[in-house]
């Protein structure tokens, strides 16, 4: 890994600053946490534009479900919560928000397939793909209902953007970006195509380092890192 | 038989609130789903529509009236209304009335989904929501 350059405190306080940031946060996530940040975007965007705040919202509470239920990045002391990222930016033209979290890399072509997939289809295909897999057999490790990306694309109107970095031999830092207009309107075409991306560069964020004692066997059947929280 | 009444509550998660009258036949399920656990919430349902099929075999009527739903409880609904085209099949009189807010053509998309997943007929009005 090539040497840090060093947190600049300006350059972000700079980046906060300059475009609208509604949410940033970086870890553990629990259920009441959720709650307060998703009651608080209501609040704030609802005023506004009720139609646009309850699709932020919604695409909010799918974002941040499926970091609650699949990081692989797990704190080591309290409750063993899963750790991510959470972002909401007003650009302007689009509510964008972000996440981050930790997921095994031999997932990684799949997720990447996936979004490919979702990317691809025009709305009633979306539909049809969403109704497949609500018919469907719920997959074994999922706690929701799997269908939660396609959701996302159906609410946004938009495509749903996925970056991947590698972070270590045997896990991939993973970021979902989704656009939601803000004049209310779904774009008539959908911008640019947001390619997936991959690459071997250094992590975005860096997270204490992996664990790989003893306490790994006591994620059983899960077998996740785990991250101690940095001080 | 008895009732099933959950009322409704925004907190950590979003229960909704169910009312299902087994003496009428009328139920409703209204306000925002997003719970802990979806599946043990909506059995509850389920199980109390499998017991007024077996036992009172009137006709029913079932309003949703949901304002937000996730993903999972989306999958959820999907098993209540196989469970009322199933009392149709079998000669039940059964309506489904699905209100969705004016302005969230989604929740409207839920209801013509859903008709093509079961094949029930699910009347569609649209509400100005409170608030």
């Amino acid at each position: 890994m090539q040497p840090s350059k060093g947190f600049d405190f300006f350059e972000y306080h700079t980046q906060l600053a300059q475009d609208d940031v509604l949410l940033s946060y970086k870890g553990p996530l629990t259920d009441v946490l959720l709650s307060e940040f998703s009651q608080d975007i209501r609040l704030k965007l609802q005023e506004e534009d009720p139609k646009v705040g309850k699709k932020v919202f919604a695409i909010f509470m799918e974002l941040a479900q499926n970091v609650l239920y699949y990081s692989k990045e797990v704190n080591t002391f309290g409750n063993r919560d899963r750790v991510g990222t959470l972002v909401i930016v007003n650009t302007g033209e689009y509510y964008q928000l972000m996440t981050g979290n930790l997921v095994l890399k031999k997932l990684v072509p799949e997720l990447l397939e996936k979004c490919d997939k979702i990317n691809a289809f025009d709305r009633d295909e979306l539909r049809e793909y969403k109704r497949t897999l609500r018919n469907g057999p719920k997959s074994e490790e999922s706690k929701g209902a799997g269908i939660g990306l396609v959701q996302v694309a159906l609410t946004s109107g938009n495509r749903v953007e996925m970056k991947v970095k590698e972070y270590s031999n045997e896990f991939a830092f993973y970021v979902i970006v989704v656009n939601i207009k803000i004049n209310g309107q779904d774009d008539e075409d959908k911008p640019a195509p947001a390619k997936t991306e991959t690459d071997n560069c250094e992590p975005i964020t860096e997270p204490a380092k992996t664990e790989t004692n003893d306490k790994l066997n006591q994620q059983e059947d899960e077998g996740e890192t785990l991250i101690a929280n940095p001080e | 038989m008895e009732n099933l009444e959950i009322k409704g509550e925004s907190g950590v998660y979003f229960i909704p609130e169910v009312k299902l009258d087994a003496t009428s036949g009328n139920c409703e399920i209204s306000g925002e789903s997003y719970l802990e656990d979806t599946d043990e919430f909506y059995n509850n349902i389920i199980k109390w529509l499998d017991d007024y099929v077996k036992q009172v075999k009137k006709p029913l009527l079932f309003n949703f009236r949901l304002t937000y739903f996730n993903t999972s409880s989306s999958r959820s609904i999907l098993n209540v209304l196989r469970v009322l085209k199933q009392y149709v099949d079998n000669k039940g009189s059964v309506t489904v009335n699905w209100y969705y807010p004016e302005d969230d053509e989604s929740i409207a998309e839920e209801a013509e989904d859903y008709m093509k997943d079961t094949g029930l007929q699910i009347n569609m009005f649209a509400f100005e929501p409170e608030d």
